[in-house]
């Protein structure tokens, strides 16, 4: 599945994946300051689910921003013309 | 924090002081339960809290060089969803200000960035002129630079409505309204308890919900046992919650929603008595 998301170079959302967004499109609520936390937790070990709730995402807007989204910006930043 | 509007006198007509007690604090969410209220007034809040509390954001940025994958729409898109802690008392909205929309010291502030590659950009590198004024969540990623790339710009903040831009809307409310259960059947009911998981209490004649947090829960548990209790929603009684994006605390987001409200309900006053 990743494989294929990274071929077409979107995401879930058909958004251009570069960073992780922001703020949540739906309720508005910033987010990206959890992400390198989401997954420096996940690679000790924790569950996706439970890091998620301690990190206070509770609506599924939110959770789906971080589930539907991969970090591409360093492979596209190779390939920037200066 | 009541609900009237100032020039109301306690105990005129049918009048009713609305009352909120907090049920839960956090740092960035407040939970109330409002009683002898209605929906029109707490939907107006709401109104008021997501588009006319002012909050500053990042307006204008201008790049002096991006060597970064993205393209300076993006970043500046970036940039200006950074929330900052927002100090009402110091600021002006611009077109409320002395200057008259040109910008100056009492409505601007000036924030600048200056990093060299390999490096992540946090909003923590972010360098604000005023020390009040600073990104609430300095580990928000605002983009990557590789080995010989440089990111370098000029930003100016301002103060600005959610009417406006969704960059300045300060927080999120949302209500439910309290439901009153009526027993019909007792055996039932008590059934009824037992499977709540203690989200329900009984004792013995009432029920009543323990945390106000899990009524969508506690109406599907009823709506699976229809012989067992009466439901009836309230609608005086809500459940509020408050959530801040980070620019004011819940205390000020609602404090500063109630004075916005007030100055409205002002403002159309005065033109209703100018109507002949
Ligand atoms: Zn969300
Ligand atoms: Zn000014």
């Amino acid at each position: 599945m990743i494989q294929r998301q990274e071929q077409r170079g979107r995401n879930r959302t058909g958004e251009e994946k570069m960073l992780v967004p922001i703020r949540c499109f739906s309720c508005g609520k910033p987010i990206a300051h959890l992400w390198e936390e989401l997954h420096a937790r996940m690679a000790k070990g924790e569950d996706r689910q439970k890091v998620m709730d301690s990190l206070g995402l509770d609506r599924y807007c939110c959770r789906a921003q971080f589930l539907g989204h991969i970090d591409m910006i360093e492979d596209i930043a190779k390939f920037k013309k200066n | 924090m009541t609900g009237q509007s100032k020039k109301v006198e306690r105990g005129e007509g049918e009048y009713k002081m609305a009352e909120v007690k907090s049920l839960k604090q956090d740092k960035l969410r407040g939970i109330f339960l409002f009683e002898n209220t209605d929906h029109t007034y707490l939907n107006t809040l709401r109104r008021i809290i997501t588009n006319r509390v002012p909050v500053m954001a990042i307006d204008e940025v201008k790049f002096m060089e991006n060597g970064s994958a993205m393209y300076d729409e993006q970043i500046a898109l970036r940039l200006g969803l950074v929330s900052l802690t927002t100090d009402l008392e110091s600021y002006f909205v611009r077109d409320k200000c002395k200057c008259k929309g040109e910008g100056c010291a009492r409505c601007t502030l000036d924030l600048t960035l200056n990093k060299a590659g390999p490096c992540t950009v946090y909003a923590s590198d972010l360098k604000s002129k005023d020390p009040a004024v600073k990104p609430m969540f300095p580990n928000t990623p605002i983009t990557k630079l590789l080995e010989g790339q440089t990111l370098k710009f000029e930003a100016k903040a301002i103060l600005g409505t959610g009417k406006v831009h969704a960059k300045f809307v300060p927080g999120l409310m949302f209500y439910t309204s309290v439901p009153k259960f009526k027993v019909k059947d007792a055996k039932e009911a008590k059934k009824l308890v037992e499977e709540s998981n203690k989200v329900l209490e009984s004792d013995g004649k009432k029920l009543a919900l323990s945390d106000y947090s899990k009524t969508d829960f506690a109406l599907s548990l009823v709506e699976d046992h229809p012989d067992a209790v009466e439901v009836e929603m309230s609608s005086t009684d809500y459940v509020v919650t408050i959530e801040s994006w980070g620019q004011l605390s819940v205390k000020e987001l609602m404090s500063r929603a109630i004075e916005v409200l007030d100055e409205e309900l002002d403002e159309l006053e005065a033109e209703i008595k100018d109507l002949k």
